[in-house]
């Protein structure tokens, strides 16, 4: 409980530094008793105008690097920091750092819009910029955010806190209530309007609309004919049957950078899988089904000896080897798997 | 339809074959009883032994008012209107049948065995639903499939005594019947469908499945312009009699005319009735005025329904979806607002591999199949198709449910192999039969009047008679529209065919299919036997010498309690443990598997998580005498309360959030640790406490290494003071610790355990000044 | 040990009918044998109650149990420079020996030592440090106080606890003589019970050489400063502190007390030991539960479960132990709690008539059960100072209504059983007359197609 009795007194602490600092310089003067030292006070000042200058300039997010970062980050400190450690760098293809992105930006243009701004700063760490406070801090997963309360040291001490994103998710509301549990002013987010949205949602009407218009017409063409459906249920079918929701749930990234030996696209390990590797078994399925139809209703339609013993030949082929590839792939996550069609 | 029938030769080989599978679908079960022995496994499967024995000693009507005063104490459970009492009911059925003519089995090895017996049915039931939508010979692939596919293996192998073991064989039986009353359209077969959905319903959660595909097969027929008066007979009958049956059940109670997921089945009632109507009516008058009334009625009745319905939800009379029901839709749902649900791993969803694992090849010869039943699109195959779309989302979205998707991947499977079979072994045009042009399947609906009529007047004799030629004519009329899609959907695939002209083409296929069902086999047995097989409840695990080890420690915990502790006493453990600790010691427990009641599961999580002077006051409010926990860390069984302590933490900082908070659990850097490193909120929890507690001295100072989280431990391990250690099994995976009464000299337990210790108050605050 | 002896030969000449419930083995500590002869009152006092005592020196080995189970039934230390425990004996034997049942006095001096402090610093007793003694320069007796003024009158009527289970006020013929060694007892612990505390202007100081002038405030001071307090353990084992093992001896015993100022009274020490002593052998003020039924209103025998909102009836029956027999316990404060978790219901039980013949006080309720079901607890948790603890606590299970024991027609449904009836009545009349009314369903039929 200790813990949170002293988060709860630091907020109160900021906001009170956060009111007196905005207020006025005299107020501030008054809060500097904390420091004696005026010119100590005076470069305070000065570093808060500079970062709100930059502040302001981009739209409330600060971008650091290693030694920026320090700078900031040195005491004295009126102000809290926000810090987003992120990869956005797409070597690195962080899918998480890239969605979350334009949500933090979103928060931080929504506080830089309130008065009292210069008592948080947000700021984006990029991990190409800043790969030694990386190290320090011991991140070994982006994005991740941490808050500096205000003069509160830096080192690995409990007075940062990080924001729990398997818990909270990726969306800017939360986070926004998180920053306020912290720094007790609660941020506004508003979404862009987006016209994209608005855009899709009227052209989805009218088609609708028109479909429907259609359906009224010569639905019976469209909608009756079972090879329009046939494709649709089978297209779900393939999409579930090859683990799509499990991506869907659990978003996982969607490949990898090969490492030696395994190859990039495969997870490793029986329950956890790539993007990418569910389209592989998506598509391999489909060989295999329509391989199988092939030999079902292909096969029997062809007229001259030759051409039909061609195709059987080709499909069970392509069946047995699309089959065996499969098998393959299953072995790569469960390597105890005994059984093989045609590789060792 | 199909050659078989007609031999002679096929009449006796058809039961043989059944009889045979049935045999290898069973025997397939029974590795863990010649691996362990006869018990029951796992969690769940213990309640439902537990209730069983109760139904058999005191009968129905005690059981089925049965409070349960062990269970989730101290607020008791009310056993007979909280179970699906299916399967209890089933088994005490046996019992008593048996012992009626003097078999004396015990009621366990009933148990035990029914999950494979039923499998075996389950086959049988395979075969009857296939030979509906092709012929039997795919029925009997079916059979053959769904009998030892992995899929549904995973939850009736002997022992694991638990709903789904029943209720896959009502589940696949109550489809069959339901084609069977679609297709004929008699008032018996919809019957039939009812009583068995009453079945169902009274044996597992899953009948909502039914509840809403029968009905969107029905709706979607009506879309498709093939409204008949047997499906209307069909629903009708099913629908009436199913719904009422089913809210004989306790459990479910009103919850049919209540809940949004009961709601699709009525709806498509009524819709039935107007459609009914207003075919009635257009025989009345003109079409131009039929027009007009039919439009204006159809507005009419989507307004009030809507509305209706909306006033009902808000008056709050139709229930919103249920937590468990609603993670279906909102995948993320349960993992952000119930983590009780999230926290089961049979709620996960499911990657590839496990459908691979699960189904072999059947997973890809399955769309085959589908693609088949499009090919000739009768009303039982548009059912097929439905069913195989739902059921693969849902088997995405849940592990467990795969189950439901098994049966239909094996029917639709064994429809695409055995038309390849017929294609590739047949030599005379006849199996091309299942597949003629459009004009013969345009007619298909007249004959089956026809033969509906004929089963009819035989089943009911002359006096409906008259009625049944109605049907007929009314029929024939729907028929034209049936006729006029076919004939658009078919006109394209009106070729001609041809037979298959080399042999080696033949042979090729027939071969490497055949080849593909051995490795079929050989991966059923082998993922049986590997993965589906152990009792969870003992564990064998290989030394590196390779000999086998047993682990039983859970048991000889069990044991203990029930040997060593007093006839009430109160046992504390996280959930999952609840039903076997009643099952196998017998005592009383605060929260168990049935996770009715979150706040009282949180509490316990409470006590797990918080330090010992809160979670003291928890345990002596709800006269905890025993705490058990399991511990992995000595033989590296990962399953431990360790590892699921994060959800207890979750679970109760949901309830509790002043007293317990994920944060503090995690280092700064957000990681999960129990070794040097792990936080002091971390450390002073009850019971990161009770697992490491003399762990340290297992092992040299200093160098005790926890091989779960492997993580080398500090030496001095924590110290316990409201509790006290009372047995630890042979590899220290159960721990059971006494929970001490307060001290007799009103000294806090702390000073006390001090002072046992040797340990004597220095001069203390009492002196004033 | 010869001493022992001769006097518990002596103490079977004596005839008295009070006998300690728990047992009468005795076992005094003494710093040496020679003491034996200060306290002879009080040996006789005690013999006369039947206990038969073992008086040992510090330094004979002794063991308090053997074979787990206790060898005495009461211990007495009256020997407050025990530098050590005697050989087998330590503080953690004491408390084990408490916890088994048994019941002790510890009285101390000015001169206690450590162990002693230790022991009873365990019971959140604290006494003063040592050499200091509760000093009082307007309280003090004339005789025996004279010198040092450290033996101080203490008036029962203002000074001493009213709790008559324990010393009865009216029962001491006069003040009480004390002198020797001040405690403090930690109010937070509410098994602790101050007895005797010193008159407001006392204080505790060093009472070798008093001349010097004090350089701080005494640690303790007024009515702070205990002089006899008593606890009573969860387990019922009572103990006494006692800061002067003189209130025990002849000599304060015989006194006759005068304050300045005042005329003599007789002592009233013997009579508070007496009484402090009966006390703590459980001699008096022990409770017992002698039964508990509860049933239906109407029935007899307990069910083995209840169903919510039944009518019950709960019987508790208690009965008070003194002058060696048991009495029936009468009060009217004696509550019963229904708990799940919390207290559901909790109702003050009243007391059945006593007449002559009867043994024990019969406690008795009618109530109705909540309406809620569970596992309940059916407990009366009688705690009061100086008597036994009382904690009855009966599990029984509160059922919900069997299926079958709701009402079968409810006169709102009315409506519904009407309509079903009707239903059916239609849907037979209807398909009586379309199969036999004749008209011709064919002809319609095939209109309509």
């Amino acid at each position: 409980m200790a813990v949170i009795s002293r988060t709860l007194f630091l907020t109160l602490l900021l906001a009170l530094v956060a009111f007196l600092s905005a207020s006025s310089s005299s107020t501030s003067s008054l809060f500097a008793h904390a420091q004696p030292q005026n010119d100590n006070e005076a470069l305070l000042q000065k570093k808060v105008a500079r970062l709100e200058a930059k502040a302001v300039k981009n739209k409330g997010v600060i971008q650091l690097d290693s030694l920026a970062f320090e700078d900031v980050m040195a005491k004295p400190r009126n102000y809290s920091m926000v810090v987003l450690f992120t990869a956005i760098s797409p070597e690195f293809n962080c899918v998480p750092c890239l969605n979350f992105d334009p949500e933090y930006k979103m928060v931080a243009a929504g506080w830089s819009k309130l008065a009292n701004k210069s008592q948080l700063f947000f700021s984006i760490l990029d991990f190409k910029a800043g790969q030694a406070i990386f190290q320090k801090f011991g991140m070994n997963s982006a994005p991740s955010v941490l808050y500096f309360p205000a003069s509160s040291s830096i080192s690995g001490d409990p007075s940062q806190d990080r924001y729990d994103f398997g818990k909270s998710g990726f969306q800017a509301e939360p986070f926004a209530a998180w920053l306020q549990a912290r720094s007790g002013v609660r941020v506004p987010v508003q979404r862009p309007f987006d016209f994209m949205g608005l855009a899709v949602k009227v052209l989805g009407t009218f088609t609708a609309v028109f479909s429907v218009i259609l359906f009224v017409r010569k639905g019976r063409k469209i909608f009756g004919s079972k090879y329009f459906w046939s494709t649709i249920s089978m297209i779900i079918i393939f999409v579930m049957i090859s683990g799509h929701m499990w991506n869907q749930i659990r978003n996982p990234p969607y490949s990898m950078p090969s490492q030696q030996g395994r190859s990039g696209f495969i997870a490793s390990g029986f329950q956890n899988q790539f993007g990418l590797e569910t389209q592989i078994i998506a598509v391999l399925y489909s060989l295999l089904t329509g391989a199988a139809i092939g030999l079902i209703a292909v096969v029997p339609r062809i007229e001259n000896p030759v051409g039909q013993r061609a195709t059987v030949w080709v499909c069970m082929g392509m069946f047995t080897l699309v089959f065996s590839i499969l098998i393959q792939v299953f072995k790569l996550k469960n390597p105890g798997y005994p059984f093989t069609l045609m590789f060792r | 339809m199909s050659t078989e029938s007609s031999s002679t030769v096929a009449r006796v080989l058809k039961p043989t074959i059944l009889i045979l599978i049935a045999i290898v679908a069973i025997s397939s079960r029974l590795f863990s009883i010649i691996r362990f022995e006869s018990v029951i496994h796992e969690f769940d499967p213990w309640f439902n032994y537990r209730t069983t024995q109760h139904l058999v000693k005191n009968g129905f009507y005690d059981f089925w008012n049965w409070f349960d005063e062990k269970s989730w104490y101290p607020l008791g459970r009310v056993v007979g209107g909280t179970v699906y009492p299916g399967i209890m009911v089933t088994s005490a059925l046996i019992h008593n049948v048996l012992h009626f003519f003097n078999f004396p089995v015990d009621i366990r090895n009933v148990c035990v065995f029914l999950a494979p017996m039923f499998s075996g049915l389950t086959a049988f039931s395979a075969y009857l639903l296939t030979k509906e939508l092709k012929d039997s010979s795919a029925g009997l692939l079916a059979a053959a499939f769904l009998g030892v596919a992995p899929g549904y293996i995973s939850r009736s192998v002997a022992g694991s005594y638990d709903n789904e073991g029943i209720a896959i064989f009502l589940l696949v039986f109550t489809f069959y019947l339901w084609i069977k009353a679609v297709k004929t359209g008699s008032a018996f077969f919809g019957l039939l469908t009812a009583l068995f959905y009453f079945y169902m319903v009274s044996a597992w959660g899953g009948y909502v499945f039914i509840t809403n595909l029968l009905p969107l097969h029905a709706f979607t027929l009506l879309l498709m312009g093939r409204y008949s008066n047997r499906l209307y007979v069909s629903y009708s009958t099913f629908c009436a009699v199913g719904t009422l049956l089913s809210m004989q059940i306790p459990f479910v109670g009103f919850q049919p005319t209540r809940t949004s997921e009961h709601m699709a089945a009525l709806g498509v009632f009524g819709l039935l009735q107007l459609y009914a109507f207003a075919e009635l009516v257009r025989g009345y008058i003109p079409p131009k005025q039929f027009r007009a009334l039919l439009k204006g009625g159809i507005v009419a009745v989507a307004v009030i329904a809507s509305i209706g319905l909306t006033i009902l939800s808000f008056s709050g009379v139709i229930a919103p979806f249920t937590g468990r029901f609603y993670s279906l839709y909102d995948t993320g749902y349960a993992k952000i607002h119930i983590p009780i649900i999230a926290s089961v791993s049979e709620h996960q969803p499911t990657a590839w591999t496990s459908f691979f694992f699960d189904l072999q090849m059947l997973i890809f010869l399955f769309p085959a199949g589908v693609y088949l039943c499009f090919k000739e699109l009768k009303d039982e195959h548009v059912f097929i198709i439905l069913y195989s779309v739902f059921a693969s989302y849902f088997a995405g979205v849940m592990v467990r449910l795969m189950l439901t998707l098994t049966p239909v991947v094996c029917v639709s499977a064994a429809i695409a192999y055995s038309t390849l079979l017929d294609t590739y072994l047949e030599t005379s045009e006849h199996v091309l039969a299942s597949t003629k042009p459009a004009i013969a399947a345009a007619a298909t609906s007249a004959p089956v009047v026809i033969e509906a009529t004929t089963s009819d007047s035989k089943a009911t004799g002359k006096k409906t008679a008259a009625k049944a030629a109605a049907a007929a004519a009314a029929a024939a009329k729907s028929a034209d529209a049936e006729a006029k899609t076919h004939a658009k959907s078919a006109a394209s695939s009106e070729k001609k065919r041809f037979p298959i002209f080399n042999l080696d083409s033949r042979l090729l296929v027939i071969l490497q299919l055949t080849w593909f069902l051995f490795m079929f086999a050989w991966h059923c047995t082998y993922v049986t036997s590997g993965s589906y097989s152990s009792p969870s409840i003992v564990l064998a695990s290989r030394q590196q010498d390779g000999s086998q080890m047993i682990i039983d420690d859970f048991r000889e915990a069990y044991y203990w309690l029930r040997k060593n502790t007093k006839e009430d006493a109160k046992v504390m453990s996280w959930w999952d443990y609840g039903y076997q600790m009643a099952g196998m010691a017998n005592v009383t427990t605060l929260v168990d598997n049935n996770t009715w009641n979150n706040t009282h599961i949180a509490t316990v999580g409470k006590a797990m998580s918080t330090s010992e002077e809160v979670s003291y006051k928890v345990l002596r409010q709800h006269d905890v005498d025993y705490v058990l926990i399991l511990f992995g860390g000595v033989i590296g069984y990962s399953g431990d309360d360790i590892n699921k302590f994060l959800w207890m933490i979750r679970i109760a900082e949901g309830v509790y959030p002043n007293d317990v908070k994920e944060t503090n659990f995690f280092t700064p850097r957000g990681e999960y640790k129990v070794d040097h490193d792990a936080t002091k909120t971390m450390r002073e929890s009850l019971m990161y406490k009770m697992s490491y507690y003399r762990f340290a001295e297992l092992y040299g100072s200093g160098n005790a290494v926890d091989h779960v989280r492997n993580a080398r431990m500090p030496a001095e391990g924590p110290t316990l003071s409201v509790l006290e250690e009372a047995y630890t099994t042979e590899n220290w995976l159960v721990r059971i610790y006494k929970v001490k009464d307060l001290d007799i000299l009103g000294r806090d337990l702390k000073d006390s355990t001090a002072f046992d210790k040797g340990r004597v108050r220095k001069i203390s605050s009492l002196k004033k000044k | 040990m010869r001493a022992s002896i001769l006097l518990s030969t002596l103490a079977m000449a004596l005839v008295a009918q009070a006998t300690s419930l728990t047992g009468l083995r005795t076992l005094v500590l003494l710093d040496t044998l020679d003491d034996v002869l200060i306290y002879t009152e009080l040996w006789s006092d005690l013999e006369g109650r039947h206990f038969n005592l073992t008086l040992n020196d510090v330094s004979t080995p002794v063991s308090l149990t053997k074979y787990d189970r206790r060898l005495y039934d009461h211990l007495i230390f009256l020997a407050p420079n025990m530098k050590e425990y005697p050989k087998g004996m330590n503080a953690k034997e004491v408390i084990g020996f408490m916890a088994e049942g048994g019941n002790v006095i510890l009285a101390g001096s000015s001169e206690l030592a450590n162990p002693l402090r230790e022991l009873s610093r365990e019971f959140d007793v604290e006494f003063d440090n040592r050499y200091t003694s509760v000093l009082d320069h307007f309280n003090y007796d004339k005789e025996l106080g004279q010198a040092k003024h450290d033996t101080i009158v203490v008036d029962p009527s203002s000074h001493m606890s009213k709790i008559d289970a324990i010393v009865p006020q009216d029962k001491l013929p006069g003040p009480i003589l004390f002198r020797g060694i001040g405690h403090s007892v930690n109010p937070k612990n509410s098994l602790l019970t101050p007895i005797l505390w010193a008159p407001q202007e006392a204080y505790s100081w060093e009472s070798v050489n008093l001349d010097e002038s004090a350089d701080q405030d005494p640690l303790i001071a007024g009515k702070d400063i205990s002089l006899v307090s008593v606890m009573q353990a969860r387990n019922n084992a009572r103990i006494a502190f006692l800061g002067s093992t003189d209130m025990l001896s002849d000599a304060f015993f015989s006194a006759s007390p005068k304050k300045q100022g005042d005329k003599e009274t007789v002592s009233g020490n013997r009579k508070f030991i007496e009484e402090l002593t009966k006390w703590t052998f459980q001699e008096k003020s022990a409770l017992d539960v002698v039964a508990v039924q509860h049933h239906k209103v109407g029935e007899e025998e307990a069910p083995a479960h209840y169903r919510i909102k039944d009518n019950m009836t709960y019987t508790i029956s208690l009965a008070e132990y003194h002058e060696g027999e048991w009495h029936p316990f009468s009060a009217d404060d004696v509550q019963l709690e229904l708990i799940m978790l919390d207290p559901y219901v909790r109702k003050t039980l009243e007391q059945l008539e006593l007449n002559d013949q009867s043994t024990v006080g019969t406690f008795t309720t009618t109530l109705q059960l909540p309406d809620q079901y569970g596992v309940f607890k059916f407990m009366v948790n009688y705690k009061r100072p100086g008597l036994t603890y009382i904690e009855s606590v009966t599990t029984v299970g509160i059922h919900p209504f069997r299926h079958d024991q709701y009402p079968r027609f409810i006169s709102q449904a009315k409506p519904y059983y009407t309509s079903a009836a009707s239903m059916g009545v239609g849907l037979l009349v209807f398909s009586f007359v379309y199969l036999w009314g004749g008209l011709d369903s064919t002809v319609k039929t095939t209109k309509k197609a």
